[in-house]
């Protein structure tokens, strides 16, 4: 099973994406503690 | 793996660069049947998106632009991945299109074939004549009533009877055609190297409505309800913008560091996921465009398919990995208000 690396906004706007344009700006959300997971993978060798 | 992962009944299907395509368990990731397109010729890869039938799924193969290679369209079986037929091209990287009996695909070549979908046998053939040195992905046909639609590697829109393939009218736009065509209704969207969306008449081929963008539209357009959602890139930076369907107005943008390299957005549970060559992706609410959620994974992201709102995701990367991914389980949702 491969490591993830969940970013929560707002860190994701500072380290990877920058707002030009956006109506209503950023919001805040809740997140439970089921967080994303690679559930399996394939590797096809290319 | 820049086939969309694309999820049927209990199995996802995809088709690898390498050149294998996969019937894979959706839960569990065992393959329950594969085909090896080594043993048909001198063709590498996968790179179209599956159409799937009541008892066939359809996909193109190709060898890039490499002048000896070849490439088939393939009809398996749907249950069992047995070869029902399959029909020698030049190379065909694109979707395949279908209108009642009859598939559609397009070859790095410029050419457009019509096939027998009972058993691939050639109806009609269109050549642009034009060359592709430069190894542009070609558009994919789409249908709009009775007719076939392609955007040629020339810069010109071309319009078919889909049965006869007469030439019904073409549209010569002048500048390098950068996305795959879309629809809504009677209309077909697609971006160009001038940095522009156009909105164009299936009817006679007259643009209806265009509109300047910040870059140059790339991949796919996804057409949501009553809004259009593009990738653009200008060699840096990255844009992911929203528009009416009529092009009159921006109605959100968003703006990374980096170019996004999957090949369109994908709707899911209201929100749409996008990735990058870092292995980031990032779900943006198709409301608003505000960011809700990240993660990382590691490839060159190309591909991202869906198994409905309440499904897992199923990401294909570059470097040949197929995930499945249970996204975050996001509560008390703002509106963003």
């Amino acid at each position: 099973m491969l490591s993830t690396r969940l970013v929560i906004l707002p860190f994701l706007m500072a380290a990877a994406i920058s707002v030009a344009q956006t109506a209503h700006g950023a919001s805040f959300m809740e997140v439970d503690s089921s967080l994303g997971k690679v559930i399996w993978q394939y590797d096809t060798n290319g | 793996m820049f086939s969309t992962p694309t999820v049927a009944g209990e199995v996802v299907l995809i088709g690898s660069c390498a050149g294998t395509f996969y019937a894979f368990d959706k839960r569990t990731g065992q393959a329950r049947w594969s085909y090896n397109i080594h043993q048909d010729g001198n063709q590498t890869s996968f790179h179209g998106n599956p159409l799937i039938t009541e008892q066939l799924i359809l996909i193109g193969t190709d060898k890039s632009c490499a002048s000896d290679g070849i490439g088939h369209i393939y009809a398996f079986n749907k249950g069992t991945g047995a070869v029902r037929w399959k029909y020698r091209t030049s190379g065909t990287p694109t979707d395949i299109a279908l209108l009642r009996s009859t598939v559609y695909a397009a070859s790095f070549r410029g050419e457009l074939v019509a096939l027998d979908i009972a058993d691939g046998h050639l109806l009609w053939k269109f050549s642009t004549g034009s060359l592709n040195p430069d190894c542009q992905m070609p558009s994919s046909p789409v249908i709009v009533g009775d007719r076939v639609f392609y955007a040629g590697l020339d810069g010109v829109l071309y319009s078919f009877d889909g049965v006869s393939g007469k030439l019904r009218w073409k549209h010569d736009l002048g500048t390098r055609i950068t996305t795959k065509l879309s629809v809504v209704d009677d209309s077909l969207y697609l971006g160009t190297s001038a940095s522009r969306l156009l909105r164009i008449s299936a009817e006679d081929g007259q643009i209806q409505s265009e509109f300047s963008v910040p870059a140059i539209p790339e991949g796919r357009i996804l057409v949501g309800d009553s809004v259009l959602y593009v990738l653009l890139e200008d060699g840096h930076a990255g844009y992911f913008i929203s528009t009416d369907i009529n092009l009159s107005h921006i109605l959100w943008t968003q703006k990374a560091e980096r170019e996004w390299s999957s090949e369109w957005p994908r709707l899911w549970n209201r929100m749409l996921l996008v990735g990058n060559c870092r292995g980031e992706f990032t779900a943006f609410r198709s409301s608003d465009g505000a960011p809700q959620w990240s993660d990382k994974l590691k490839g060159c992201i190309r591909s991202i398919g869906t198994d409905g709102d309440a499904g897992d995701i199923f990401i294909g990367v570059q470097e040949g990995t197929v995930y499945a991914y249970s996204p975050p389980q996001i509560h008390n949702q703002p509106q963003g208000k």
